[in-house]
């Protein structure tokens, strides 16, 4: 995918960045938090670029202290989410996987009523 | 559904919406203090934190089912107007200004309050997959 370590050697096609986007959303997805995921990045996209910028400053150059992925991952990671367009079509794809989740049929209990797919941490609260 | 948001009616709505709850638990309180006053303090502090978060997260859910987007940002917004409005209602209520009072309503409402635009994005992407 890239080569270096380095932001100065990374290069990043626009298929990098989509797989970037899909990853993160995948993961978002996988733990149940699409809903709270939306609700805090449409709220903040307006400082996608600033706090990609406070990011490469306070965060990018200890990534490779813990390991050089980490460290190559985190670099992409960042440069991938300081684009505004970029978070968009994350939300994009997050809306649709959480528009999809909520369309899935209801599962049926153990007591013979259906009830909603629960995911995550929801498993833990009784009345979400 | 389309691409709607609240207006300053929504906001103010809610703001008065949330005090509403608010101001007539400090009336049950004060109606009934003979027989609250047999109840233990901690419990009635308890409720009384358990509605002013009812009083937000009611009002900004309601609100936020007016938004299309931005679900957070609305719900802080009618949050914040609450405390404002819970502020003048604090200081017309009581003999003094209570601070205690005032940080417990901040805090309340914006707990509240996020809760609540957290379930109007729920509901919103609930119905946007039942049209789809």
């Amino acid at each position: 995918m890239v080569d270096g370590l380095f932001w100065e050697d990374i290069e990043l096609t626009e298929e990098d960045e989509e797989e970037v986007i899909r990853k993160t959303a995948e993961v978002i997805h996988r733990f149940g938090l699409d809903a709270a995921a939306i609700l805090m990045i449409e709220s903040i996209k307006p400082l996608a670029y600033i706090g990609g910028q406070i990011g490469r400053f306070l965060i990018s150059p200890f990534l490779p202290a813990i390991s050089e992925d980490l460290g190559r991952k985190g670099d992409i990671f960042l440069r991938v989410f300081e684009k505004r367009e970029n978070v968009e079509k994350l939300l994009k794809l997050l809306e649709e996987m959480a528009g999809e989740e909520e369309g899935k049929p209801l599962e049926t209990s153990e007591n013979g009523g259906e009830e909603h797919r629960k995911r995550g941490w929801r498993r833990l609260i009784p009345f979400l | 559904m389309g691409n709607s948001m609240p207006d300053v009616n929504d906001y103010l709505a809610g703001a008065i919406l949330a005090n509403g709850f608010i101001w007539i638990w400090n009336l049950i309180l004060r109606q009934f203090r003979i027989p609250l006053s047999r109840l233990p303090v901690m419990l009635l502090a308890d409720i009384s934190l358990a509605i002013y978060l009812l009083a937000g997260g009611v009002s900004a859910y309601l609100v936020g089912r007016r938004a299309s987007r931005r679900h957070l940002i609305v719900s802080l917004k009618v949050s914040f107007l609450s405390w404002l409005l819970s502020i003048l209602l604090v200081l017309s209520m009581a003999l003094k200004p209570i601070v205690g009072s005032i940080i417990i309503f901040l805090l309340c409402l914006h707990v509240g309050g996020v809760a609540g635009g957290y379930f109007a994005l729920k509901r919103r992407l609930r119905r946007r997959a039942e049209n789809s």
